[in-house]
């Protein structure tokens, strides 16, 4: 966020386009960052029109679909726009009930499985891509690294520092970053509200196709106490483990800065989900983040850091 | 909250229908002391479910329809003046 620029939540819209449910746990940050990302799509251009929140499907009207958990329901919500945007243009419909942005949510499993699908998205139409990402490559590792029977040893290879950053590289830069075809991308955090809601709003106001990676820190999955997924969003930023910068026209900005550096031991120990972490793999993750923070702080663009080999 | 009484062998268990509420998840509600609120907002950036409203003086509270208490809201609010309120007593092993 440029530092001229004041937020004040007062000046947020109050009405609310999220629908709440039993869809989401107690404290979950997926659906704070839905919710923040419908107020503001909301707001900022009228044609944009609502967020469909509810579990019944896509209707007609949909303008924005909030969580997209399968490929079936992506592939539903490209053809809804597409057939919408065919018929405002036949029929000569008033500007605001033609979809200019199209803003679409989506879980990270099915962006990494079914890329093909969203990629029929953006070609048709002009949208905005918001990721929730809660961690899958991270959890994989943690999976990998549990301590096998005996038995198993000779079979199953064990956790390098390769693997760590690999696995911390692969999480902050998403394949879909290097490979598709974006004028503006971004990563956020549900708790830098500030920050994700002028990113949203820089995304919307791209000239081309824009995505945004949204780290979502889950209690129910990564096991710590309701309450606290905004601390985890925040330890996750000043730890460096997660940077927030933004590519606008190939080229990196840190848009938080860590300031006083924490180490990623602590960010770790609040998260019962790296119990079975071992701790020598705990020093490869810190060493693997501050390599990766550097690569972003020094390296001009995006391409130079994806394509990076590691030896 | 819209529920009905079933009566299944003899015990009644009452069903939801109404799955868009989520009453019946919390074991305590928030509760905002007007004379330490500064109307900052925080509190209604940070709730995951949208609970929180804004009543005509400007303060604000909870929508307990909707409200899960998950104790976000106290975790972020600055001035301390959102406190939680027993309102279901919790079993032994599900006390905090």
């Amino acid at each position: 966020m440029d530092s001229l620029s004041v937020f004040d939540p007062k000046n947020l819209p109050r009405k609310e386009r999220f629908h709440s449910g039993r869809r989401s746990c107690k404290g979950c940050t997926k659906s704070l960052a839905a919710r923040l990302v419908s107020t503001v799509a909301d707001s900022a251009d009228p044609s944009l029109g609502g967020i469909n929140g509810q579990n019944d499907g896509l209707s007609a009207n949909t303008f924005a679909h909030d969580l997209v958990n399968t490929a079936d329901t992506l592939e539903k919500f490209v053809s809804v726009v597409k057939s919408f945007n065919k018929k405002s243009a036949s029929q000569s419909l008033t500007a605001h009930s033609a979809i200019k942005k199209p803003v679409i949510g989506i879980d990270r499993k099915v962006l990494d499985s079914d890329y093909l699908v969203l990629e029929r998205f953006l070609k048709n139409s002009n949208g905005l891509v918001i990721c929730f990402d809660n961690e899958l490559a991270i959890d994989k590792l943690i999976r990998k690294a549990i301590p096998r029977p005996f038995i198993e040893n000779g079979r199953i290879q064990p956790v390098t520092k390769k693997d760590v950053r690999e696995a911390v590289r692969q999480k902050n830069i998403p394949d879909v970053m290097e490979k598709g075809d974006f004028s503006y991308m971004a990563t956020a955090c549900p708790s830098h509200q500030s920050d994700l809601i002028e990113k949203v709003r820089r995304g919307i106001d791209s000239s081309g196709n824009a995505f945004i990676l949204v780290l979502t820190p889950c209690p129910t999955g990564w096991m710590f106490a309701s309450d606290k997924s905004l601390d985890m969003g925040r330890h996750a930023v000043s730890t460096g483990y997660f940077p927030l910068f933004e590519v606008n026209d190939g080229k990196i900005r840190l848009t938080v800065q860590r300031k006083d550096q924490k180490p990623v031991h602590e960010y770790v120990a609040l998260q019962k989900r790296f119990l079975t972490f071992p701790s020598g793999l705990v020093v490869a993750l810190q060493s693997a983040v501050d390599e990766f923070y550097e690569d972003i702080q020094n390296t001009g663009t995006i391409h130079e850091i994806a394509t990076k080999k590691l030896s | 909250m819209n529920k009905q009484d079933h009566t299944i062998f003899g015990s009644v268990i009452p069903i939801t229908e109404d799955f868009n509420k989520n009453e019946d998840w919390r074991f305590e509600r928030p509760v905002w002391d007007i004379q330490k609120c500064v109307q900052c907002g925080i509190c209604y950036l940070s709730c995951p479910d949208g609970a929180i409203l804004q009543n005509e003086d400007g303060y604000y509270y909870a929508d307990l329809q909707y409200c899960k208490g998950c104790g976000l809201c106290i975790h972020q609010c600055a001035t301390d003046c959102i406190s939680l309120e027993i309102t279901v007593e919790r079993a032994p092993w599900l006390a905090k």
